[in-house]
């Protein structure tokens, strides 16, 4: 009885804030399309930042007490401080009761390495914000914003530009975030390791906002029976995830759309057991992958991208004229060249120190330069290059989430 | 924790001590042959101009906008164009003129429209420029409020200087070089050039709002003007037509602000949207066709205040 309270509280005022106004004006739409009048009020109000990620942490805490894997907090400031954790707060990643609260229950004690550590994650994370995705987000804004003044190829840059801006804007927030609480002893669940370096999707949606998937995997996906009562219920429930996890980003069929295409993706993996095939670091021991991995990394990426463009455009219909310029014979023109060079030195950079560093938890773990002073020298380069990018009202994406 | 606090505060004192020394110790060459190197020949003529005399004070609008000469042959007195860039922000480049303004002069006050809704009000890396390599003494004009505005560029600033400069140190044919000015203070070089395509304004999104302080500045402007005998005229910048469109909502916005607190346009900004056609490489930089055409415009503007006899 708690429990469905507790759940229809918080998922109310998520669905009240977020999403009413969608169903409201999708409705009048709906019914104005039979011919009939509807009188529907739309709110004129401001979203919460960050409702989305701290409605799942008190879901995830009152789920987790009702199936007893956590007692009750019995302390309101340890409660508190766990949903309102400042380094996740306005974006994630999404933390569970059960790792945290134990974490702020402890004492803490200060450790050199994790700090320094923290520290350097907190700056790989800058530097991906503030070089990459920053840098990204003018072509991106530009060939979004007007996809019919552009020619294919210049199409094709800005959503391949959107797929590294999304990726630095967000795992970057999720690498400050991790760094920060590293900083004071925390450790926060991790939300990204290397995604596009992910040879099909099933391993996509393992590296890529991993807290969220998760989530929905335990409370959700398990809860609906999971994988256990046969392959339809399986498909019935997978679908379900990937339409929630769309609809979760934001109240737009856009987001619909992405959730059903990534579905779409992944139902082939599932049918043919598959899903699991790629659970290792990509060419691991070696220095670069063979030829069958490359095709497997790009041809996932290209797959991702395609997804982005329904993402990161604002109606659907925006998205089919994005898609159908692309495939035009402007393709194979040379591209609009202005914004775009500094983007890929940029995206080039952190393609080559993620790869390097694929194996560790984030970019910067530089276990590997021994000498203190290249390590600081690096470490000053990289903080330089930041001030020098940094550009005001450049907010995070996942801010709005 | 001892070691972690001493590493961090040395990798802090050392970041200071680069952007520092980059900041005082590493000229800007390219900044100096600049435009912006152009504000101290622009003092010069201010100084030896005489009075009573017309300045022109705004940013690249009137730098790229205006023929000086022929004012001076209709009114018959000396000219001044102080343009030079809008990112000096109104509040540097109007408070820098004010020690040159004497008794009779007629100061006519253009700056651009973002101006009036965005923080170039106080000035942007142009001005940081102008401060730690071209004109230092323009750091005494500061207020603490604009120092606050400006002070996360400043690190930025001397990042900048940093890197691999490759600019010609003194390109006489560079459109945007200290050289490109004539004497009375026009850009005239890219006159006989061809014009390229401009970048619109976006659309206004209706959340922009006023700054205030752009207006109550400007009445104060206008009283110092006024303290030292002289008189001011607010002229509308020339704007490109699409970009005039684009940003309709927020220029009415100004207009309506400027009346509000008594220092009106001297006229209508709609008269001053001009064909995009006419402009050369921005939405406010003109062609000289554009410059014939506008220049016209401010000199029956400017006879119509009542301010000639």
């Amino acid at each position: 009885m708690w429990l469905i309270i507790s759940i229809v509280i918080n998922v109310g005022l998520l669905a009240y804030f977020k999403y009413y106004n969608f169903f409201a004006e999708s409705l009048i739409k709906l019914m104005a399309s039979v011919g009939i009048e509807t009188h529907l009020q739309v709110l004129n109000i401001v979203l919460p930042i960050g409702i989305s990620f701290y409605t799942f942490h008190g879901l995830s805490y009152v789920i987790d007490i009702y199936n007893k894997r956590i007692d009750p907090s019995e302390n309101l400031v340890n409660y508190s401080l766990f949903v309102s954790f400042f380094p996740l707060l306005v974006a994630g990643p999404i933390e569970r009761a059960t790792h945290l609260l134990p974490q702020i229950e402890q004492p803490r004690i200060f450790r050199y390495e994790k700090a320094v550590d923290g520290m350097r994650q907190m700056l790989w994370g800058f530097f991906k914000k503030i070089v990459v995705a920053d840098s990204c987000a003018t072509y991106v804004n530009m060939t979004f914003d007007n996809p019919t003044n552009h020619s294919g190829s210049t199409l094709l840059f800005g959503a391949i530009l959107f797929a590294f801006q999304i990726y630095g804007d967000f795992s970057g927030y999720s690498d400050i975030a991790l760094g920060t609480a590293r900083l004071f002893g925390f450790e926060l669940l991790n939300n990204f390791t290397f995604p596009y370096f992910s040879r099909d999707i099933a391993e996509f949606w393992r590296r890529w906002h991993i807290s969220l998937s998760s989530w929905f995997k335990d409370y959700v996906y398990f809860p609906l029976g999971g994988s256990r009562l046969g392959l339809l219920t399986s498909i019935r429930n997978t679908v379900i995830i990937f339409l929630i996890s769309g609809f979760w980003h934001g109240a737009n069929w856009t987001f619909v759309v992405w959730g059903l295409y990534h579905a779409l993706l992944f139902l082939p993996l599932l049918l043919f057991n598959i899903n699991h095939k790629h659970k290792d670091v990509v060419a691991t021991g070696l220095f670069l992958p063979n030829l069958k991995e490359w095709l497997q990394i790009i041809s996932t990426f290209f797959l991702v991208t395609i997804g982005w463009i329904f993402f990161r455009s604002s109606d659907l219909a925006g998205s089919f004229v994005y898609i159908k310029r692309i495939i035009s014979q402007s393709l194979f023109t040379i591209p609009l060249l202005d914004h775009l060079k500094m983007p890929l030195a940029y995206i080039s950079i952190c393609i080559v120190v993620e790869w390097l560093h694929r194996d560790k938890i984030h970019g910067l773990q530089i276990t590997r330069l021994k000498l203190q002073s290249v390590r600081w020298i690096l470490y000053l380069l990289l903080v330089m290059v930041c001030i020098a990018q940094f550009r005001h009202n450049q907010e995070f994406i996942y801010f709005q989430f | 924790m001892k070691p972690f606090v001493i590493n961090v505060l040395f990798l802090s004192g050392l970041l200071t001590a680069i952007l520092t020394a980059s900041l005082f110790g590493i000229p800007n060459i390219a900044a100096q042959h600049s435009l912006l190197g152009a504000l101290p020949d622009k003092h010069k003529m201010l100084m030896e101009a005489g009075s009573p005399k017309i300045v022109f004070v705004g940013g690249s609008n009137l730098s790229f906008g205006l023929e000086s000469k022929k004012i001076h042959e209709r009114f018959k007195r000396p000219v001044v164009n102080t343009g030079l860039h809008a990112g000096i922000g109104l509040r540097y480049f109007a408070t820098d003129v004010l020690p040159y303004i004497q008794d009779g002069d007629i100061v006519v006050l253009c700056p651009e429209y973002q101006h009036f809704y965005t923080d170039l009000f106080y000035g942007d890396m142009e001005l940081v420029s102008v401060l730690f390599d071209i004109f230092q003494d323009g750091r005494k004009h500061l207020s603490f409020e604009q120092w606050y505005n400006l002070i996360d560029l400043v690190p930025r600033y001397a990042i900048s200087k940093l890197k691999f400069q490759t600019r010609n140190e003194n390109n006489a044919t560079d459109v945007y070089s200290r050289k490109s000015f004539n004497t009375f203070g026009d850009a005239y070089l890219h006159w006989s050039r061809q014009r390229t395509k401009i970048e619109h304004a976006i659309p206004c999104t209706g959340k922009e709002v006023v700054n205030p302080k752009s207006i109550a500045f400007i009445r104060e402007f206008s009283q110092s003007v006024k303290s030292k005998g002289a008189s001011l005229c607010v002229l509308p910048p020339v704007y490109a037509a699409t970009s005039f469109n684009n940003q309709r909502i927020m220029i009415k916005s100004i207009e309506q602000e400027m009346n509000a607190y008594g220092v009106a346009f001297i006229t209508d900004p709609v008269r001053y949207k001009l064909a995009d056609t006419l402009f050369f490489n921005t939405n406010y930089h003109l062609t000289k066709k554009g410059v014939d055409m506008r220049t016209k415009m401010v000199m029956d503007d400017l006879q119509k205040t009542g301010l000639f006899h």
